[in-house]
């Protein structure tokens, strides 16, 4: 994990023309951008496509970032706001969502129990509404704070927070009840 | 029979890593990147500037300080000032009233509008 100084050095290099650098951080943040921006869309194009937006903007609008916030929570919120503009653009049909539910290792190239642990998850987030995926998603995975979500989200802190507790419960809900003894228990050796 | 709890969520979604992305995403970003300019908001000096506040500060002062040292009263040489300029600030009379009102007052203010001017420049800076 690269370090807020790497990043800052970073930053004055793509400022001061060096717009190579900004592959390392592209590189470096691409998968939980795909990610946030999948967890809203629900689509792999849409988020591939949002996904390029985000970083675009950031870029276009990397001398506006004042180095208050973290790096990484200033990326999420441009990709959370794209991937709900996206989203408002292209209303996500039921069709699509009932596809990925279904098949939701088809666009995966990874093998074995870490594909197979992606499928359970995503079967159960898409479960939940797209907003509380996401908070699921920055919350467990990017291992965000409150304070964090409210900034990248725009939502308020109790809101945040009543929507982790209620969308968690919900996922366990849902494992639970999708998943039998068996694959519990592999799931929890795996975990 | 094992249930997954609150905790086990953490090793879950860690486990499970992030959502797969294309080869050549990086690619493709950086090719569009190359034909983004970077916006560079021209940086919007205050509506008054460092030196026009000490201009406007030396300017009430001033004539101020040197009607207090030269009241009738007053043991204070100014040798640098002429007669004339002496005996003009010297038939100046301050009127009774409260003063330290008035300078609470007008310090609020010139600050108020510093900060308006601060507030107004730091929006034209966003929208830039």
């Amino acid at each position: 994990m690269r370090t807020s100084v790497e990043h800052n050095d970073l930053i004055q290099r793509i400022l001061a023309g060096d717009t190579h650098a900004y592959s390392a951080l592209v590189r470096h943040y691409q998968h939980m951008v795909h990610t946030v921006c999948h967890r809203v869309l629900r689509n792999a194009e849409d988020a591939e496509e949002a996904t390029q937006d985000s970083f675009v903007k950031a870029y276009q609008h990397l001398a506006g970032f004042s180095g208050n916030a973290k790096f990484s929570t200033w990326l999420y919120s441009i990709a959370y706001r794209t991937a709900i503009s996206h989203g408002r653009k292209r209303r996500t049909d039921t069709a699509q969502l009932e596809d990925m539910a279904q098949h939701p290792a088809a666009e995966y190239d990874g093998a074995g129990q870490r594909a197979e642990l992606r499928k359970v998850l995503d079967q159960a987030l898409a479960e939940l509404p797209a907003e509380d995926a996401s908070i699921l998603s920055f919350y467990h995975l990017e291992e965000l704070s409150v304070e964090e979500i409210v900034t990248v989200t725009g939502l308020g802190a109790s809101n945040v927070k009543v929507k982790l507790h209620r969308a968690r419960k919900k996922l366990l809900e849902v494992l639970n009840a999708q998943l039998g003894p068996e694959a519990r228990n592999l799931l929890l050796e795996h975990a | 029979m094992p249930e997954l709890k609150d905790d086990d969520l953490n090793a879950l979604f860690r486990a499970a890593g992030h959502k797969h992305v294309g080869e050549d995403l990086t690619a493709r970003i950086m090719a569009r990147v190359a034909v983004t300019p970077i916006h560079r908001p021209a940086p919007t000096p205050p509506l008054i500037g460092r030196r026009g506040w000490v201009l406007i500060v030396s300017l009430l002062a001033l004539p101020l300080v040197i009607a207090l040292l030269v009241a009738p009263g007053a043991s204070i040489d100014l040798p640098f000032l002429s007669t004339s300029i002496l005996e003009r600030f010297s038939e100046l009379r301050l009127p009774s009233g409260p003063w330290p009102l008035w300078t609470v007052g007008l310090s609020a203010t010139a600050l108020l509008l510093l900060l308006l001017d601060r507030f107004l420049g730091s929006q034209r800076h966003q929208r830039s």
